[in-house]
């Protein structure tokens, strides 16, 4: 299974290759674009629930940074097979997330939703490994391979410029 | 000691990301002071971390943990982001590479790092 990873730096920078983590290829915000624009032609939208629900259609990710989730949206993000983004390095500078990520987790799954997990780190310090997001997220209820498949979807999702 | 009351260890071998290299002691300072308030107090005595084996040139470390703290420890180093002391206030990522049964495994792991 091939891993990919989405960072928010110049990766021109990083002193180790994505082999080290685990990951095939490291996309940047350039490759996979990241907009709370709804009018701008973008990869991934982020925003809140309300927002997103009236959006969602022309976005292939959605991204909500609160975690504040929506059943209406989720149930229309299913209709339209849209994913998930979680964010790792959320978890890193705020651990007091945690709780909603969990619970976030717990019912986009119920609705059968795919998720994406990313590091969308700031620098090369915050850049995670599958296998040390499976051990964070482990505390928000996913198993391994339940972390390893959402770490594999991105470029499914997505189609980098 | 009745085997039964032994100790179970587990090594983990650890690679430092950091852009000053770090000493031993600067180690040791993380997993004693950074640690605790991620894991919690409480969760910290079922890990109790030490240094086994401490590589400066390759920036790499084995530590050895109590078993049944092993998972946690993995958790909690992933948390760590940066470590704050009266001089220095610096970004690193400790990530753990490989557990081990055996010091002797974990070392062999380690020397196959780059």
């Amino acid at each position: 299974m091939k891993y990919f990873d989405l960072v928010d730096f110049d990766i021109s920078s990083l002193r180790f290759p994505p082999s080290f983590y685990g990951f095939d290829r490291i996309f940047t915000t350039k490759d996979i674009s990241i907009t709370s624009k709804p009018t701008v032609k973008a990869n991934i939208l982020e925003g809140n629930a309300d927002m997103l629900l009236n959006y969602y259609r022309k976005f292939d990710i959605l991204h909500i940074p609160s975690y504040e989730y929506s059943l209406e949206l989720f149930a229309k993000a299913k209709e339209q097979d849209k994913a998930f983004l979680v964010s790792i390095s959320q978890i890193l500078y705020n651990p007091f997330i945690t709780y909603r990520i969990k619970n976030f987790i717990k019912v986009a799954r119920h609705y059968n939703l795919k998720l994406v997990f990313a590091s969308l780190a700031r620098d090369e310090y915050s850049i995670r490994s599958v296998e040390e997001a499976a051990s964070i997220l482990s505390y928000c209820g996913l198993t391994r391979d339940q972390v390893r498949h959402g770490y594999s979807l991105l470029e499914k999702y997505v189609k980098p410029e | 000691m009745k085997a039964t009351l032994r100790e179970n260890y587990r090594y983990i071998v650890i690679k430092i990301i950091s852009k000053n290299n770090l000493t031993k002691e600067d180690l040791i300072y993380i997993l004693r002071n950074e640690l605790p308030p991620i894991v919690g107090k409480i969760n910290y005595p079922s890990i109790i971390p030490s240094i086994a084996y401490f590589d400066p040139i390759h920036q790499a470390a084995v530590v050895r943990v109590l078993d049944e703290g092993a998972e946690l420890f993995r958790s909690g180093l992933a948390l760590i982001t940066s470590y704050k002391t009266e001089n220095r206030n610096e970004k690193i990522h400790l990530m753990s590479l490989y557990t081990a049964g055996t010091i002797r495994k974990a070392k062999e792991r380690m020397n196959k790092l780059d």
